[in-house]
């Protein structure tokens, strides 16, 4: 029911502006609906925070396909939701996230009823996404953003946003299609205990055994694309390509699966090599949806990857811990160099972006509960952090239409507002202690060198990514907010206007939920709760 | 805004007078205060509060009371000065909150912002892009060095599970292997932190702050925080380690003093000098002997502040910070004259001020260690006798240039009258010349032995006569130094040496900074230029693939389609042809022929059916014969 609702506001909201008439009530719809949903969905974060966590909270788990097909067996899908310690701080993200990005939309003008339409698909198809425990449920939604969010950078965008648009939908969509074969793999492997054991009349637990021991003939199954079910090795029949052995080398097949999702999502993510969609869409995208870009969308990718890759086959992340470690480092070092030879601002950013969800990948690829911990941690505070630096840079772009930063200096004197909330956005990003980010970094780093996997060496290169992290973080801050106060003459003049009080306001609440998770790191480890250590990382 | 530098002024002596209340109520209850706080699941922060920190506490609160009333007369002129006031409240928090802290944790938390702490302060006169670019060299040199204590946090926890220092200090009895990198990345961090030789040039450069600045963080108290880690962390540090500290604090204390003595810079000769004192606390600790390293710290603190604050009182009336400008200014500044050579006396080892209790105490204990082991340590001890000798000879010469000698024939010298000090600042000065004499620390103030600073830390014994020789030879070399100066053996003209740091991070620029911005910048254009556009490229020659297969389609399908439909079409054409002139003409035949018999069968118009009945009954009768016979 709680959990349907922050699908259903925004649908809901959806409804009331296509009824409305012309004009500018649908952005108070937009706040209002989002609004509601920050509100429904924090109370739904402390509550889970203080829950019993040794199982789902709020879940809600209702049949919703049931089909025999023949040679194909049966199939349940069904509309399964829940929180629990993967999806609780990511939840609180995406719901404040949603809500900043729509107050500050609030000087949308071009089809303002479009874009709040479009606007609120995105947004319960985000929060769809994140509470959807089964497979295909999780990927309706993880499609159906593709479609508000073409539209939403393609028409509301910068310059190149066609091409930006065009660009960041084949790359999703190929992403896509990946997920989609591996869901659709395992779901040929998964079995749905629960309900066989209803059709038998017995208990899922004995359904287990004997499901186990080969007593059931495959005529009997059900087979299903319940996400928690994947998890749990008793649901897989023995003979199936995806069966994981206990202490024998894993099966060809999972091998294959496992990277057909991994790819999918660090395409998401994104990863270097597959983040060329990323500084353009960033680029290209109006401030609120590079905030929602940023601050949510890119989390869904390591989300996935924990949801999907990581508690469904942590034999073969083990295998593969190394590779994936070695990756994830490149992501970080490569990120922090290309964004230090920046010089456009939201490019970077974005690069900087690159770098901070490599860190993630690393968390993931350390397979122990303080990594893992520490990946969500990051996410949660990239979330914040880059959101906060998007919206300084829109506030910057829509005064004078530039963002190159040559364009500027001094602007610690000429707009000290604004200065003070980049500079702080900046130590934040660059791990400074107080700020969130410090807490996600010194956690993936102690799961990194607690690893089995991750080499010491992989570990340490990390570091460089740390250092360059600091150069281009002070960088900006030392040719954009210091020195001699100049603004390029051929710019508007409106550059001299310092932020509103409305964009005082929305950077504050960014800033605050920063300071708030690196002053008082329990606010997000408490959610996680015993629910990573049940992986058996 | 006046009203919020009064009141930060206010608040540092309300910490001040806390620091003293604490730091009493520590000495008398003999114990350490300690607290922990769960921070995260896996990690606690703890503080941990003893006498020694609390010492230090006191001496750091008191040296930031007198800087920020330093302050208020330095930066009365200036619009929005009030800015400094905020960070270094802010840096006095940051310090407050090292000298609490009792895990590694908590320690780098303090010490990170330490950094930022140092950025903001060096850049404040932001509208100058010298102040940037050196606040932005600050930074990056203090950053490289935290990955080092990064690195001592991940290998203790990965290692031990815990930071907390007390509880390392019994995991860690059994040295372990791990213990060189967590020690070593604390050694890096501490000499980044400390300029020690290889991150030393970042200390002149930091000169472009305002004087007070430089006084409170870059003299007296944050670039010793290197010295209080590594001294809180004491137990981690193996002996391979003890050996780098040696050479490190060797080198550090003869390169920074080289530069001092070279320098025309009045700041940075100080800047210098405090690098060549940072260097002989690391020997210090390298010899065994945290506790001296202790004491010399809290010695230096005061007079090298008070150098730092004289030498700014003069360089603001002057305008300048060229001593080959400078001279006979004792004149004009008498007291500051007399404060000014409390310190430099203090520093140059002048006994019955601080500094020679400290000095003769490391001496004393590089010469222990010499006579005990022996090799190397001879070769330290002979760094640490170069060093004080060059002490001697630097704070020499900066005297003798600033304030003896005739007045320099330069134009705003030349004009000085004899300067009032506001009382404020006359109050500043005073309480450090106050720290920076014997009595103070010690009791009989003529040895070192009689501070109860002294058993705060662990030691090697000394050996019998090591204290009474380093106290000559710390005389000799006063005596030596202070002939020369006076003799006028010093240099007056410019010389390379004078550039040393500067030389120094030139090198550091061509061999890491210009590599990694031409590899940042390469692979900007890799990324943008081939990798975007190569991805680009594949979607574009999937595009074109689909375009080549449509014309395909179009080509060869559709035409190939149409050809065959036209074909039928003909085909069709043929057929009815066929049709209507074969087919049909040979069906028209046969009914042309049999109509041509019919006339055979019935000639007759008149004949009846019966008459066919029978013919075809016979015909049927003849046919079944045939078949029979034929058959059989």
């Amino acid at each position: 029911m709680w959990l349907s609702l922050l699908i259903l506001i925004p649908l809901l909201g959806l409804l009331v502006v296509a009824i409305l008439p012309r004009g500018n009530t649908p952005r108070y719809v937009l706040l209002g609906a989002t609004g509601l949903n920050a509100f429904i969905g924090s109370l739904l974060f402390f509550y889970s925070r203080i829950g019993d966590k040794t199982e789902l909270l709020f879940e809600e788990n209702y049949d919703w396909l049931f089909m025999e097909l023949g040679g194909l067996g049966k199939i349940s899908v069904s509309y399964h939701l829940g929180i629990d310690g993967l999806n609780a701080a990511l939840i609180l993200l995406a719901v404040w996230i949603l809500f900043l990005g729509a107050w500050a939309s609030w000087s949308v003008r071009k089809k303002l009823r479009a874009y709040v339409a479009l606007y609120l698909i995105l947004s319960a198809s985000v929060m769809g996404c994140f509470v959807a425990l089964d497979f295909i449920l999780f990927f309706l939604c993880f499609e159906f953003m593709l479609l508000p969010m073409y539209f939403l950078i393609g028409i509301w965008g910068g310059r190149r946003r066609e091409y930006a648009a065009v660009k960041f939908f084949i790359y999703t969509l190929v992403g896509s299609v990946l997920i989609l074969i591996g869901g659709i793999a395992l779901q040929r492997s998964v079995l749905n205990t629960n309900r066989m054991a209803i059709e038998a009349g017995t208990t899922q637990i004995e359904v287990q055994e004997d499901l186990q021991a080969g007593k059931i003939s495959s005529s009997a199954y059900i087979y299903s694309f319940d996400m928690p079910s994947m998890q749990n090795p008793n649901n897989y029949p023995p003979e199936s390509s995806l069966y994981p052995q206990q202490n024998s080398t894993p099966k060809p097949m999972r091998y294959w699966v496992f990277a057909a999702i991994l790819v999918g999502f660090l395409i998401k993510m994104p990863i270097v090599p597959l983040h060329t969609w990323l500084p353009s869409a960033h680029v290209e995208a109006s401030t609120p949806i590079s905030m929602v870009l940023a601050g949510i969308l890119l989390k869904i990718g390591g989300y996935g990857l924990m949801r999907l890759g990581y508690t469904v086959f942590p034999d073969i992340a083990c295998e593969l811990a190394t590779w994936i470690s070695a990756l994830a480092v490149v992501a970080i070092i490569y990120g922090a160099f290309v964004a230090l030879g920046q010089t456009h601002l939201k490019r970077l950013i974005a690069y900087s972006s690159i770098s901070h969800m490599g860190f993630v990948l690393l968390g993931l690829a350390s397979l122990t509960q303080v990594g893992f911990e520490g990946a969500i941690y990051q996410m949660f505070s990239h979330g914040f952090i880059s959101a906060l630096l998007f919206f300084m840079a829109g506030a910057l772009q829509k005064r004078t239409g530039s963002l190159v930063m040559a364009d500027y200096s001094g602007m610690a004197m000429q707009l000290p507002r604004w200065s003070f909330f980049v500079a702080a956005g900046f130590f934040a990003a660059l791990g400074l202690p107080m700020f969130s980010g410090f807490i996600a970094e010194l956690l993936i780093f102690m799961g990194a060198f607690a690893s089995d996997y991750v080499p010491l060496w992989i570990a340490i290169t990390a570091f460089a990514g740390l250092i360059l992290g600091g150069a281009y973080a002070m960088r900006v801050v030392a040719l954009m907010l210091l020195g001699k106060p100049w603004q390029n003459p051929k710019l508007s003049p409106q550059g001299k206007i310092d932020l509103s009080r409305r964009e005082l306001t929305i950077a504050s609440i960014l800033l605050l939920f920063i300071l708030l998770a690196g002053i008082y790191p329990k606010l997000l480890t408490e959610s996680f709760g015993q629910t990573l250590g049940a992986f058996g990382l | 805004m006046r009203g919020i530098a009064e009141a930060i002024i206010a608040l540092t002596s309300l910490l001040l007078g806390i620091s003293l209340w604490f730091m009493l109520e520590v000495w008398t209850a003999d114990a350490a205060w300690i607290s922990v706080y769960a921070f995260l699941p896996s990690l606690s922060l703890h503080s941990y509060f003893d006498k020694a920190s609390a010492t230090m506490l006191f001496v750091v609160s008191l040296v930031s009371f007198s800087v920020m009333l330093y302050t208020y007369w330095y930066a009365s002129q200036r619009a929005k000065a009030y800015r400094i006031f905020i960070y270094l409240l802010l840096f006095l928090g940051a310090m407050w909150a090292l000298l609490w802290a009792g895990d590694l944790l908590s320690l780098f938390f303090a010490w990170e912002w330490l950094g930022i702490c140092s950025f903001l302060l060096v850049a404040f006169e932001r509208h100058k892009s010298q102040s940037v670019a050196m606040a932005l060299r600050v930074f990056l040199y203090n950053r490289i060095g935290d990955m080092g204590f990064l690195l001592a946090i991940l290998m203790a926890y990965a290692e031990f599970g815990t930071l907390h220092l007390e509880t390392l200090r019994t995991l860690t009895l059994a040295q372990p292997w791990s213990l060189f990198w967590i020690g070593g990345g604390l050694v890096f961090a501490a000499s980044a932190k400390s300029a020690q030789v290889l991150f030393a040039p970042w200390l002149p450069s930091a000169m472009v702050a305002p004087t007070p600045v430089s006084a409170l963080l870059h003299a007296a108290t944050m670039v010793t925080a290197g010295v209080y880690v590594l001294l809180r962390c004491y137990f981690l540090l193996t002996p391979d380690l003890l050996f780098v500290l040696s050479l490190l604090g060797g080198i550090t204390a003869i390169w920074g003093a080289l530069y001092a003595f070279f320098q025309f810079h009045a700041k940075k000769l100080l800047a210098g000098s405090t690098v060549s004192q940072l260097g002989f606390m690391f020997l210090a600790l390298g010899a065994g002997a945290p506790s001296a390293a202790y004491f010399h710290l809290l010695t230096h603190a005061f007079f090298k502040a008070l150098l730092f604050l004289c030498i700014g009182v003069i360089a603001k009336k002057a305008g300048t910070y060229d001593m080959r400008k400078m001279g006979g200014l004792r004149k004009a500044f008498p007291l500051v004259f007399i404060l000014y050579s409390i310190a430099a006396a203090s520093m140059a080892g002048l006994p019955l001020l601080s500094g020679s209790l400290s000095k003769e105490l490391i001496l004393a204990h590089l010469h222990t260690q010499a006579f005990v082991q022996g090799g190397w340590s001879w070769i330290f001890l002979g760094f640490g006798i170069i060093s004080a000798l060059l002490t001697v000879l630097y704070i020499g010469r900066q005297l003798s240039m600033v304030f003896l000698g005739e007045v320099a024939h330069t134009a705003p010298l030349l004009s000085l009258k004899k300067y009032n000090m506001p009382f404020y600042l006359t109050l500043s000065l005073l309480l450090l010349a106050i720290g920076s004499t014997a009595f103070v620390f010690s009791y009989p103030p003529l040895s070192p032995l009689g501070s109860p600073l002294l058993p705060l830390f662990s030691a090697r014994a000394l050996s019998n006569s090591s204290l009474e020789i380093s106290l000559l030879v710390a005389l000799g070399l006063l005596a030596i130094g202070s002939f020369l100066i006076f003799k006028d053996y010093y240099p007056r003209r410019s010389y390379r040496l004078a550039y040393l740091l500067e030389a120094q991070h030139s090198l550091y620029v061509w061999l890491f900074v210009r590599p990694v911005l031409i590899v940042s910048g390469s692979l900007s254009t890799f990324d943008s230029d081939y990798l975007d556009r190569g991805i680009d490229a594949v979607a574009l020659f999937h595009l074109r693939i689909a375009k080549w297969v449509r014309k395909v389609e179009e080509r060869i399908f559709y035409r190939g389609i149409r050809i065959l439909g036209e074909s039928a079409v003909v085909l069709g054409f043929i057929l009815a042809w066929i049709d209507r002139y074969i087919i049909d003409g040979i069906i028209h035949s046969g009914l042309w022929i049999v109509r041509q018999c019919s006339p055979l069968i019935h000639s007759d118009k008149n004949t009846h059916i019966q008459y066919y009945l029978a013919l075809s009954l016979l015909l049927a009768i003849l046919g079944l014969i045939a078949i029979v016979f034929g058959v059989g």
